[in-house]
């Protein structure tokens, strides 16, 4: 399982029509639209200087009265009818490099455009070759201490286009703090380990994919490539290959440094990003025009992080399932490491070295129980009984818990009821966490049916169901084992190469050492924890590390008015049943940010006009779940940054591991839920309406 | 509409074309007709019946707005009113639009290209070809209409001049007149179509031959 999904996870949340604007129509909402025609990318035009547009209005006496304007010239007259009502096509000479600004007035004296759109014609790089071999001699490059490793230019595939790939280090050699204080070698080197893929025919854009999990190698960066963006990445200052020490949480080990600890908040992305456009720069003899960041999970906090501290570096930006409140969500892994243990221990279920099994709190069909429940609790409540969720607000524990009580045995545990531990179990979960003090430090879960889910058309509300999705289990308990007797806790929550990890070296202050790397181990720690020390460790500053994990790391500020007056946008999509992270978190953050711009509960508009949240229903961490979880959110953010036009809705359409394959649903800007018009096929997104609570 | 048509000059363009590569020797672009008159109201709408006996690029352009040269060669003065043009097939079928055309002359008193322009690759068959001015919009198809049909002189209060008729977007003064320059090439890749069938009407020919030999 891919946890803290890397930025290649994205394949899995956002894959298909990816694009700078892909086909869809730059539409206002006056009912015109331009749509570029162009393949195999709609607004990017890599050889020749002519494109094929179609304009629409909302009839064929309003279009023809239209005036079509490329770079302020008006080309109306190379459309024409289509055969289609109100609608004009044809193809428009002249291409100027770069950007190429379509605008459609209602009538040629208007001067006001009723649509807008962008198409490129690629910057060509001449000479590739020789150019991309002359960047490996780069000098005045940003950052101190870069060095460029090579620059290769790679030939087109059907995937990739030609591109010159760079890769490089930044403070490469540099010596760490002792990770152990008896791991041998204690000491570790580190380097921003960085690399760049520059398209030889440019669309004149700067592209950063976010990392995943706790980083440590740089993630994939062609998935943008064909469509032209220049994109650079890093391993966020850490090697997961070369900094892990077995006695300091493995991967984690790089939170014993404390410049480690910086380079995986903030830094690395901040240098790297100004080296890739400085790469850029000086392959193309020109600035990129707009950047964007795109991440989930860790890569969806690195991209919350880059509107925070690092405002005017991109102008678009996508967080999926964000990491934010990173420091305070480990409460809740403590936590549920703990009250899950708890179970583990009453139902006499422990692992290989005699720790309470989690893994086997649950079964899947059990975990399918509740998945029903709560839609037997919660689905009408927007009016129509589809197996989602999509007023998540309005199921709470209170509307829940009946549902839940209703399946409790009355006798022996069969595999059609939950026993009162459970039940009391999973509610405690959902409540979030508490501590010995009776504090409060995290958010409590959102009820969703994606806490499993049929990974098919095929009715998984059986008791020998095999179909049921086990995504949300992977991060809460791991899968269920079938000899506890050699089995481990493997829930991500608890283990070293994730949520383990971050709750025992790279965030409490000092570090907690030795935290052994094997699975049990941090586990093992996590159980032991009293929830207010381990606060209070999250908050600890030394000499040593002057600023403390929480404030390195937690990802919450609520105010981005130099991101906003930057005019960058950014769209937030958050999965409701969650992985690792609340979305009941998120909500709270989206709401304080309104809050914070002078918006209310009932008026959003102000937080909207640069920041949209995008609720999932049923989706899981990054991906999977009963939900439309396909979906590509980049070419929305590009819209809203270069044509004005914020997303009024992003389609998702359910992936084959659902119950219902191919079905679509908008997804709404919270606090807009998608609602049946009442009409028409409900497997279609056209028959709902983003409609408000 | 009758009485329209019969006011309207009936023009009757024919070609003929035996084949395609017949006219690829002839210089593209060459002007083959102009339809010129003047309008005697602002909402009048003059049609140009065209008849085509091949498959042709249509070109078709006013020069009554900024002035140019006629299918004989004379010039036409500027001062003409905005004039547009709107195609329909026989059945009244809209094929084709142009208000500005892209890349007409400025007329150098108003600053403005107002002139009207297209191209558009036909079969053989009737065509009507619709001269209307600034903004008398075709609705659709022929059938349908034009926006400014029964408004008489619009176009003072539209654009804000003070003379009784033709005034332009920049409430300058225009004249009644408009002349149509009105050509017709093969289309190059119907031609190459063409070519590519002969070519393979040829190989077939000689594979048969071949086989029977």
């Amino acid at each position: 399982m891919r946890l803290f999904a890397k930025g290649r996870a994205l394949a899995v949340a956002a894959l298909l029509s990816i694009g700078l604007g892909a086909a869809a129509p730059a539409a206002a909402a006056t009912g015109y639209s331009i749509r570029s025609l162009n393949t195999p990318t709609a607004t990017f035009v890599t050889a020749g200087d002519s494109v094929r547009i179609n304009i629409a209005g909302p009839s064929t006496a309003l279009i023809l009265r239209t005036a079509l304007r490329m770079n302020g010239v008006n080309v109306t007259s190379a459309l024409q009818p289509d055969g289609s009502s109100g609608s004009l096509t044809g193809t428009v000479q002249g291409l100027q490099v770069g950007d190429n600004v379509f605008e459609l007035f209602a009538g040629k004296t208007a001067t006001q455009s009723v649509a807008k759109l962008v198409v490129v014609r690629a910057y060509l790089v001449p000479d590739a070759s020789a150019a991309c071999a002359a960047l490996a001699s780069a000098s005045a490059l940003p950052i101190a201490n870069t060095v460029i490793t090579s620059a290769t230019l790679v030939a087109g595939t059907a995937n990739t286009p030609e591109h010159c790939n760079v890769v490089g280090t930044i403070n490469a050699g540099r010596v760490g703090y002792a990770s152990s204080p008896t791991a041998s070698p204690s000491v570790y080197t580190y380097a921003i380990k960085w690399q760049a893929r520059l398209p030889t025919a440019w669309n004149g854009r700067f592209y950063m994919p976010g990392g995943g999990g706790t980083d440590g190698s740089i993630p994939a960066t062609t998935a943008r490539l064909s469509l032209g963006y220049a994109a650079a990445a890093n391993d966020s200052g850490h090697d997961n290959n070369v900094n892990t020490d077995p006695l300091a949480a493995g991967p984690g080990s790089f939170g014993t440094d404390y410049q480690a600890r910086v380079d995986f908040a903030y830094n690395a992305i901040d240098v790297t990003t100004q080296t890739g456009k400085a790469l850029a720069a000086l392959l193309y003899a020109k600035s990129p025009t707009y950047s964007y960041f795109e991440g989930c999970s860790m890569g969806g906090r690195e991209a919350m992080m880059v509107t925070q501290r690092l405002p005017n570096a991109f102008d678009g930006v996508v967080a999926g399932d964000p990491a934010i409140k990173f420091a305070s969500m480990l409460t809740h892994a403590v936590y549920n490491s703990q009250v899950f243990g708890q179970l583990a221990a009453s139902m006499s279920v422990f692992s290989r070295t005699g720790l309470p099994l989690v893994n086997n709190t649950y079964t899947n069909q059990d975990l399918q129980l509740i998945s029903k429940a709560v839609l037997d609790a919660c689905d009408a409540s927007d009016g129509l009984v589809d197996g989602m969720v999509n007023k998540p607000l309005q199921c709470t524990t209170a509307v829940v818990r009946p549902k839940l009580d209703a399946l409790q045995c009355i006798g022996a545990k069969t595999p059609t009821c939950l026993t009162a531990g459970q039940i009391d179990t999973m509610v405690k979960v959902y409540e979030g966490p508490i501590t010995p003090s009776g504090q409060r430090p995290y958010y409590g879960w959102m009820w969703d049916a994606g806490i499993a889910g049929c990974t098919s058309a095929v009715d998984c509300n059986t008791p020998t169901a095999t179909n049921i999705a086990t995504n949300w289990r992977g991060w809460k308990l791991g899968n269920f084992a079938a000899n506890p007797a050699t089995a481990e806790n493997t829930a991500s929550d608890f283990t070293s190469t994730r949520g383990g990890a971050a709750a025992t070296t790279i965030v409490p202050t000092p570090p907690v050492l030795p935290a052994p790397a094997a699975n049990e181990g941090t586990t093992a720690l996590l159980m032991g924890y009293n929830l207010d020390d381990f606060i209070a460790g999250t908050h600890g500053t030394t000499a040593a590390f002057p600023v403390s994990g929480f404030d390195l790391l937690e990802t919450s500020a609520t105010t981005l008015s130099p991101f906003a007056a930057h005019g960058g946008k950014l769209v937030i999509y958050q999965p409701q049943s969650g992985g690792p992270f609340s979305p009941l978190a998120m909500v709270d953050w989206y709401r304080t940010l309104n809050a914070n711009n002078g918006g209310s509960e009932a008026d959003y508009s102000p937080t909207q006009q640069y920041a949209r949240l995008f609720m999932v229903p049923g989706m899981q961490h990054c991906g999977s779940g009963p939900s439309t979880s396909t979906f590509d959110a980049l070419p929305s953010v590009v819209q809203w940054v270069e044509n004005g036009t914020p997303p009024e809705r992003i389609v998702g359409t359910a992936p084959a591991a659902t119950p219902w394959p191919g079905r679509t649903r908008p997804l709404c800007p919270f606090p807009t839920y998608a609602q049946y018009t009442g009409s028409g096929s409900i497997e279609s997104e056209s028959n709902f309406v983003c409609a408000a609570p | 509409m009758a009485d329209r048509l019969g006011e309207s000059k009936k023009l009757l363009l024919r070609l003929l074309l035996v084949t395609g590569l017949v006219l690829a020797s002839q210089a593209a672009g060459a002007v083959t007709f102009t339809a010129s008159g003047n309008f005697a109201r602002d909402d009048q709408v003059v049609f140009v019946p065209i008849t085509l006996d091949g498959i042709q690029l249509l070109s078709v352009t006013s020069i009554g707005y900024a002035g140019g040269i006629d299918a004989t060669g004379a010039a036409v003065p500027r001062g003409g009113f905005d004039t547009m043009l709107f195609l329909y097939n026989s059945a009244g079928t809209l094929l084709a639009q142009s208000d500005d055309g892209i890349g007409v002359p400025t007329d150098p008193t108003t600053g403005l290209a107002s002139d009207a322009s297209f191209s558009i690759g036909l079969g053989a068959g009737a065509y009507t070809l619709a001269v209307t001015q600034y903004d008398n919009f075709a609705l659709g198809d022929l059938s349908a209409g034009f926006s400014r049909t029964g408004s008489g002189n619009f176009t003072p209060a539209l654009n804000g001049c003070t003379a009784m008729a033709f005034c332009d977007t920049s409430g300058a003064a225009r004249t009644a007149h408009y002349a149509i320059n009105v050509s017709v090439v093969p289309e190059p890749s119907m031609v190459a179509l063409m070519l590519a069938g002969l070519a393979a009407i040829a190989g077939l020919h000689h594979r048969r031959k071949q086989r029977s030999a």
